[in-house]
């Protein structure tokens, strides 16, 4: 018997030692083989229940009560970018009164979830609203069609890496996770909340109807993310341009209702620059843009308040504090927040129809100039601000030959480097993603490095498609 | 007894350990090739009534392979600049097909499938020239379709009867609204507005 006992034992030690070994998860939120074969077969349901906020709550999370015959989200299904329609009884809506739609991807093997908005410019009138030629507008004037996925629109092709599961280019921890891809269709930056009319100055189209609905249409999405995924282990909010900013926006109520285990922000190339409301403009390049858009968008009707109720170190009048109030309320979130000193996309957005010495520079030269000028002004306030926040960092590079210097995360992670202290990108990411410490700061000072590689010839194909 | 009982206990042993081995290495089901998997079987519900083994569901296949494909791939791009010629092609040939298979069944998005096809043709083709030319016909191949279903997608919202019934009671209540001189409530006019609006849309596609 004792030979038999010992036997026995050997065997079952080694059996139980090489599966104790295959069975140990890789990471946070990542199951183990025997979880995934169990998930495989039964699919982890969502496990947050929603509960009622008061009604006095002015977005509350509101959620589909009844079917409808869009078709319906598959908990099943693995991979696979499926459709999800926002009815209308969730308040989600695009911008031409057609119905809002959000995209997710779903992994069985963790409950890490990747939030990405999508960018796309802004509008504030007929003609950026409409996509009138001429002038920068937004994203999606038509809304978005069930299939925009499939589809090479620039505002869903400029891929992140972020967001795919294979990029040949770039690899980055959240392709094996839960995805949701959140279209823009509201010009809004995800902020506003107003329904407007907007005519055509010609007088020759008959006027739009307009809906600025970018914060229900998050709020609808978060209570559709709530009510269908698992709750997060680790969260991203992330987005590049508009949705950068919208995921800045956005952080405090994701983070609140979708209450992740560990939570970071990037916010790449959506700046809300530290401006207060009655700052100069000479000092304060970005005060005409604000003050214009709180009334465009309706941001002091609702959506500004409703973000300062939670967080207290907001000071509605002066939007840039939205960094130091989510730095203060989440200290151990690593937070953070990249563009290029040298980016003409957003910068233009936010000058070129407010100053009137740009719109009377002599020509193209001399108003790109004066943009780089105030938007450098801008960069540094912002950039001085971050350096005061260890969970909150801000990385500063020159320039990149692709898409007028706007995002550093979209297409590849490369190319956005701080050749003099031998930075690139990938390193800011990882100090947020998997640092411990201070989140990283750095800035470029000289773009003569950047200008003088090679021709990129990816750069230059995607530059065509844009 | 003795004899049957270290038999039991071997056997149960090798099994444990089998599985725990298969499970570590992550052993994909005998049906994938060395270099490429198979399309994707069209997606199915499990059926309810079969013995449940978690590795022949749908899911379980449907993971494999997407593991698979991602190996394969990202093997290829790894590998393919001291590949010979012949096999460098056959298997580029290989991970195309899988791109369109999973191309097809939703699980690539445009512009990843984009940058994985401009990547296998950076791969393959030599020629400089005739590198970007082909990937400019690529492209140009995505931005067309993607234009065309764009004009489509605005033509059936032209002909979309819910979406016109909502814009035309949309008018209507703007014009009522924008004429009140009152907003019930206590709500600001833009809330009112907000409240009418979305009741609209829930009538138009069918949710009053």
């Amino acid at each position: 018997m004792t030979f038999v006992r010992q036997t026995a034992a050997a065997l079952m030690g080694t059996a139980l030692t090489l599966t104790s070994a295959s069975l140990l998860a890789a990471g946070p939120g990542d199951q183990s083989q025997l979880e995934l074969l169990r998930k495989l077969a039964s699919p982890r349901p969502a496990d947050q229940p929603m509960v009622r906020l008061p009604r006095t709550d002015p977005y509350p999370l509101l959620t589909q009560t009844r079917p409808t015959a869009a078709k319906a989200y598959d908990p099943e299904l693995f991979y696979v970018w499926q459709t999800v329609q926002l009815p209308a009884e969730t308040g989600a809506v695009c911008g031409n009164g057609s119905p809002y739609k959000i995209f997710v991807s779903r992994v069985p093997d963790n409950a890490n979830t990747v939030v990405y908005m999508e960018g796309g410019g802004a509008c504030w009138d007929y003609g950026s609203c409409t996509g009138a030629s001429g002038i920068r507008g937004a994203r999606n004037p038509n809304g978005v069609p069930d299939d925009y996925m499939s589809l090479l629109n620039p505002g869903a092709s400029l891929v992140s890496p972020f967001v795919t599961r294979l990029n040949p280019l770039d690899t980055a921890k959240t392709q094996g996770w839960n995805m949701v891809y959140i279209p823009y269709c509201t010009g809004d930056l995800y902020a506003g909340d107003k329904v407007v009319t907007y005519n055509d100055p010609s007088g020759e189209k008959p006027p739009i109807v307009w809906h600025h609905n970018g914060f229900r249409n998050t709020r609808a999405a978060t209570a559709w993310i709530k009510q269908n995924f698992p709750r997060p282990t680790q969260m991203l909010s992330t987005g590049c341009s508009a949705g950068g900013a919208g995921s800045l926006i956005a952080y405090d109520t994701f983070r609140r209702d979708l209450a992740p285990d560990r939570s970071f922000l990037i916010d790449d190339s959506g700046p809300i620059f530290p401006t207060p409301t009655n700052g100069s403009p000479q000092q304060y390049p970005s005060q005409p843009l604000h003050n214009h858009i709180r009334a465009a968008w309706g941001l002091d009707d609702g959506p500004l308040a409703y973000l300062a109720s939670g967080l207290p170190q907001m000071d509605t009048s002066e939007l840039g504090t939205i960094y130091s109030a989510l730095s203060s309320k989440y200290p151990n979130d690593r937070l953070g927040h990249a563009h290029f000193w040298q980016d003409l996309n957003y910068s233009s957005y936010s000058y070129e129809r407010f100053h009137p010495d740009i719109q009377s520079a002599p020509n193209q030269t001399a108003k790109e100039q004066l943009i780089h000028g105030k938007w450098a002004t801008d960069t540094g306030r912002l950039k001085d601000r971050l350096n005061g926040l260890d969970n909150f960092g801000g990385y500063f590079p020159q320039y990149r030959a692709v898409n007028e210097s706007h995002c550093t995360t979209i297409i590849d992670f490369k190319n956005g480097d701080i050749q003099p202290q031998q930075l690139e990108l990938r390193h800011f990411i990882d100090s947020v993603l998997d640092g411990n410490g201070k989140v990283l700061d750095a800035t470029e000072d000289s773009d003569a490095a950047d200008r003088a590689k090679p021709f990129n010839f990816l750069y230059w194909l995607i530059d065509q498609l844009l | 007894m003795r004899r049957k009982f270290l038999w039991l206990m071997a056997g149960l042993a090798t099994i444990v350990a089998a599985a725990a081995l298969s499970f570590g290495r992550g052993i994909a089901p005998a049906n994938t090739a060395s270099t490429a998997a198979p399309p994707p079987s069209p997606r199915s519900t499990p059926d309810d009534t079969a013995p449940r083994d978690p590795r022949q569901t749908a899911q379980v296949r449907s993971y494999w392979q997407h593991q698979q494909f991602t190996q394969d791939t990202q093997r290829f791009f790894r590998e393919a600049a001291s590949l010979g010629p012949a096999e460098r092609a056959l298997r580029a040939q290989a991970v195309e097909r899988n791109i369109d298979a999973h191309e097809q069944a939703g699980e690539l998005q445009a512009g990843e499938a984009v940058l994985l096809r401009a990547s296998l043709i950076r791969a393959t083709e030599r020629d400089p020239q005739r590198q970007m030319e082909r990937i400019q016909d690529l492209a140009l191949r995505y931005r067309s379709h993607t234009e065309q279903r764009m004009e489509a997608w605005a033509q059936q919202q032209q002909a979309d009867p819910q979406f016109q019934d909502y814009k035309q009671r949309e008018r209507a209540v703007m014009a009522e609204v924008a004429a009140m001189t009152q907003i019930p409530g206590g709500l600001s006019r833009n809330q009112y507005l907000q409240q009418r609006l979305q009741h609209e849309r829930e009538v138009a596609y069918g949710r009053r």
